[in-house]
């Protein structure tokens, strides 16, 4: 017995004694007492640092403090601007064939985070390497090189020569668009380049470049490809950003101010010694910055913490509109929701100011289409989109819109409908020349409460203009099978017409990839869109010159007319997103354009 | 004995077999697609057909049913966990460092929680219907009936918050260096979750030790050792409780066995990178690989703490013959 009571407290001891060791030896050295750091408080960190694994926007946070040195670079106010901390000189020309060519003179100056210096071949590897099947079979996704000529070519594999690419010396690249992705109003985007190590990531390798285009040689691309994403994926040391990847560990990452970084787009330097972005728990995030646990939380939307955060002494707030907004997002092209009329009428019952008082605690406010309140093109047309109708609750309405449709006869199919007789319960409903009854299946995910608002307004006001309504809730996967991927479904497993979801654009406002018929059928135009008018007006819109600023901003306003007569977005709510932290940190100027990681440089402690 | 453990062993792998068969299917039965998952919408849609045609073939899901249960466990069985498409990287590196969090967590807790609830347990059934006793008993009712968010979230805003004695979750940040400072901070990051689970588990065990002594005390042996004039203590401890070690050491063994497995709540209230919420995480995420490796790595650590506890009892007692 003594024995078996020994041989247990061995094991239970040596494993306490295992488990106790720290993962990783850190520098013993204190930090001299100058040093400063910043605790970032954020949902689950993925750990994946390398773009083209994921989209978590906690590891973009990461990725913004390590990597850069872009050639083009997003300012908090949403514009798309050279960066001149990196180009010394950009210059473009245009063949007779109408491929336009950038060529760009880097700075001489420029280092990795190791002292090394960054050369024009690392912006070329960026390019080529992004692009390269090999990385697509190591598992990553990436649009880099779009719109370059040879694009295709290169990346299916045919070739290993990428045409639209040539380096022209140590700090000299050029890359062509192709002729037939011009005009295009965000042009810049089929260029903007941000180098990466090649001497890390290819050991080996160079670039040869010539008139038909440049490869990458002397090294094993598949396996170079394959060994950067399973290791620097996780520990990118080799980097040019503001600060320099020290370690990941238990959902914490740390990183340390970069000597070598030149400055942002502004030409700022970091102010901080140490950042640290780590994982806790969302319910009790403010409170961790009221206890000093942290010192920023980003991006907090209930009500009850914001109050928390601006009643504390020591603790401040930075608000900013979502660039987005949270809707009804309805199928085009399948059942009732097929038909314009059906949708608006949906769009009138239900009441969107009170799902912003339930949901979003009154920090956010409604939008009437498909643009979000912080976009420069909204404050051009601010007064004509303020004077679209604004729909609310108003069930008269909505049985207009429904008597329009075939959906306007009782059970018979013959009786016309009379709205008078429509009730709560549901008993009087709508039905079609066949007897068919006007359904509407809505999807929306579990432990959401948009979910349930929606649930609420739809089952208590649809009943009223002869709407059955029904819906099912399950978890996010569930509703990207059905929602993005419906056209994939077997016959007969497409039932839901409507999902509560939300979005958040890009810089690049570029309508022409969601709403398109080019792209029915995929996961792309979700809401399958079939539509000439906006099929012309989305492609009016990105077939501008950069310069052409104002006839952008008048065809954004066409789009949004357009979207609104279709509205196969039923808009709800655009959020108002809080940044709260210590007092003690000062710049935390944060905007629908850049988050906090994207203004490093701005903040400090 | 040893032909025991063989046989035993031997009637282990048709278990086993089953329950990979089970939960294979269990997690194909699941709706929802890994790939479309991992990719996420964000590629041209020609793209995102070519590197979901790669991405599947990676995974191994464009092969049959059968064809991927045999990979599956022919990878299994040499080390191979499997791809974890929530956390992009391979299951093993995946689980390593939540599964020591948990280890160290849970060795502590058990650690203490044996320190409190045997002297606890015997002492209560010693002084059956005291003050001591009644106060345990109420004791163990209220925490047995309390859940563990509920524990958590109580101590996160009484001591983090409140008094701002401890840190309301997470793990030592690694800036405080190593040596003393970073076990000073381990301990403080450690006290709530560990507190937590030691007040959820207290109820259970000291019931437990309580009512084996008990049974242990009312023996017959107990009343002749007393008749012999043997000092309390070592009726106690020499008599009863070596006696009562029979179904406390079933505890002992599922708790060491237990090391290995996470309280999920516990863990994702306090941020603590543990396999319990990783687990939460990965079924969240339809990661069939992670969830499936961890479940089967479960169900075999089950199966086997009871073949350890029927060969402990063995052991514990050698009127106890297994065959």
């Amino acid at each position: 017995m003594r024995k078996l009571t020994c041989l247990l407290l061995v094991l239970v001891m040596a494993l306490a004694v295992v488990g106790c060791a720290p993962k990783t030896p850190t520098d013993p050295t204190p930090p001299p007492p100058v040093e400063t750091t910043l605790v970032v408080g954020t949902a689950e960190i993925s750990g994946n640092f390398l773009a083209g694994f994921g989209n978590n926007a906690y590891d973009v946070m990461v990725r913004n403090l390590v990597f850069g040195y872009e050639t083009y670079s997003t300012s908090p106010a949403g514009e798309i601007v050279l960066n001149p901390t990196v180009v010394k000189a950009v210059e473009t020309e245009t063949d007779p064939d109408g491929n336009k060519t950038y060529t760009f003179t880097i700075h001489e100056d420029l280092k990795w985070n190791d002292g090394t210096p960054v050369t024009a071949k690392d912006f070329v590897f960026y390019t080529l390497w992004y692009a390269h099947p090999a990385w697509v079979e190591a598992g990553a996704t990436s649009t880099v090189g779009e719109g370059l000529i040879g694009y295709q070519d290169y990346k299916k594999g045919d070739t290993d020569v990428f045409a639209g690419v040539k380096l022209l010396g140590d700090y000299q690249y050029a890359l062509t668009i192709d002729a037939s992705r011009l005009p295009y109003f965000f042009e810049t985007t089929y260029v903007s380049a941000m180098p990466q190590p090649m001497a890390v990531w290819a050991p080996g390798a160079t670039i040869e470049s010539g008139t038909a285009g440049a490869k990458i040689v002397g090294t094993d691309l598949v396996k170079a490809a394959s060994d950067v994403a399973a290791g620097f994926r996780f520990a990118p040391t080799v980097t040019a950003g503001p600060y320099k990847f020290v370690e990941f560990t238990n959902n914490a990452a740390t990183t340390t101010i970069n000597p070598h970084f030149k400055g942002n787009f502004e030409g700022k330097k970091p102010q901080i010694t140490h950042v640290i972005v780590r994982s806790v728990n969302q319910t009790t995030d403010v409170d961790q910055v009221i206890a000093g646990e942290l010192d920023l939380v980003t991006g907090v939307i209930e009500g009850a913490k914001i109050e928390r955060a601006k009643s504390d002494a020591n603790t401040d707030v930075n608000f900013y509109a979502r660039n987005g907004f949270g809707g009804v997002f309805l199928h085009c092209d399948f059942g009732p929701t097929a038909n314009a009329d059906v949708r608006h009428a949906m769009a009138y019952l239900m009441d969107r100011d009170e799902i912003i008082a339930n949901v979003l605690e009154g920090y956010g406010s409604v939008t009437n289409g498909y643009y979000g309140l912080a976009q420069w093109m909204y404050e051009d047309n601010k007064e004509a989109i303020d004077a679209f109708p604004h729909f609310s609750r108003n069930i008269t309405k909505a049985n207009e819109l429904l008597d329009k449709t075939e959906w306007k006869f009782e059970s018979n199919g013959t009786t016309p409908f009379d709205a008078s007789k429509a009730n709560a319960a549901g008993t009087y409903l709508r039905h079609n020349a066949a007897g068919e009854v006007l359904t509407i299946k809505h999807f929306g995910t579990d432990n959401n409460p948009v979910t349930d608002n929606v649930e609420i307004q739809f089952k208590a006001n649809m009943p009223l203009a002869g709407v059955n309504f029904t819906i099912d809730i399950g978890d996010f996967d569930a509703l990207l099978a059905h929602y993005y991927y419906a056209y994939d479904l077997p016959a007969g497993e497409r039932k839901y017409h409507s999902f509560n979801l939300a979005t958040n654009f890009s810089v690049a406002f570029d309508p022409y990839y969601s709403f398109h018929s080019d792209w029915l059928g995929t996961w792309m135009n979700a809401n399958q869109v079939n539509d000439p008018v906006i099929d012309d007006i989305t492609v009016r819109l990105r077939e501008l010159e950069p310069t052409q600023v104002a006839e952008y901003s008048a065809i954004w306003l066409e789009f949004q007319e357009r979207f609104y007569e279709l509205l196969p977005i039923i808009p709800l709510y655009s959020n108002q997103y809080y940044d709260v932290f210590n007092k003690n940190v000062k710049g935390v100027n944060t905007t629908p354009f850049a988050n906090w990681s994207a203004i490093i440089c701005d903040i400090s402690k | 004995m040893l032909r025991y453990i063989i046989k035993r062993l031997l009637s282990l792998i048709p278990v086993i077999i089953i329950i990979s068969m089970l939960l294979f299917a269990l997690l194909k039965l699941m709706p929802g697609d890994p790939v479309r998952l991992m990719l996420g919408p964000g590629l041209r849609a020609e793209e995102y057909r070519a590197a979901e045609i790669v991405m599947r073939a990676k995974l191994g899901l464009d092969r049959s049913y059968p064809e991927q249960y045999f990979l599956w466990i022919r990878n299994t069985a040499q080390g191979e966990l499997g791809w974890s498409t929530l956390y992009n990287r391979p299951v093993i590196e995946a689980i390593r460092e939540p599964m020591k969090n948990t280890i160290m967590l849970n060795v502590v807790v058990i650690i203490l929680q044996l320190s409190i609830t045997l002297p606890i347990g015997i002492m209560s059934a010693v002084k059956r219907g005291s003050r001591f006793d009644s106060f345990w008993q109420v004791f163990s009712l209220i925490t047995y009936s309390m859940p563990s968010f509920f524990v958590a979230l109580s101590l996160i805003y009484i001591v983090a918050f409140r008094f701002r004695l401890l840190p309301p979750g997470g793990m030592p940040l690694s800036t405080i260096g190593t040596g003393a400072a970073y076990y000073v901070s381990l301990m403080r990051y450690m006290a709530l979750p560990a507190i937590t689970l030691i007040i959820i588990s207290l109820a259970g065990t000291i019931r437990y030790v309580r009512n084996a002594m008990i049974d242990a005390l009312s023996q017959d042996y107990i009343r002749t050792a007393r008749s012999k004039g043997l000092r309390e203590k070592v009726v106690i401890y020499s008599h009863a409780f070596r006696n009562a070690l029979i179904p406390i050491s079933t505890i002992v063994v599922f708790s060491i066995f237990s090391l290995f497995s996470g309280s999920a709540i516990t863990e994702t209230v306090f941020s603590w990178n543990g396999i319990g919420r990783v687990l939460v995480r990965a079924l969240n995420n339809r990661d069939f690989m992670l969830v499936s490796a961890m479940n089967l790595f479960f169900a075999t650590l089950g199966i086997t703490a009871q073949l350890v506890a029927d060969i402990t009892y063995g052991l514990v007692d050698p009127r106890i013959k297994l065959e």
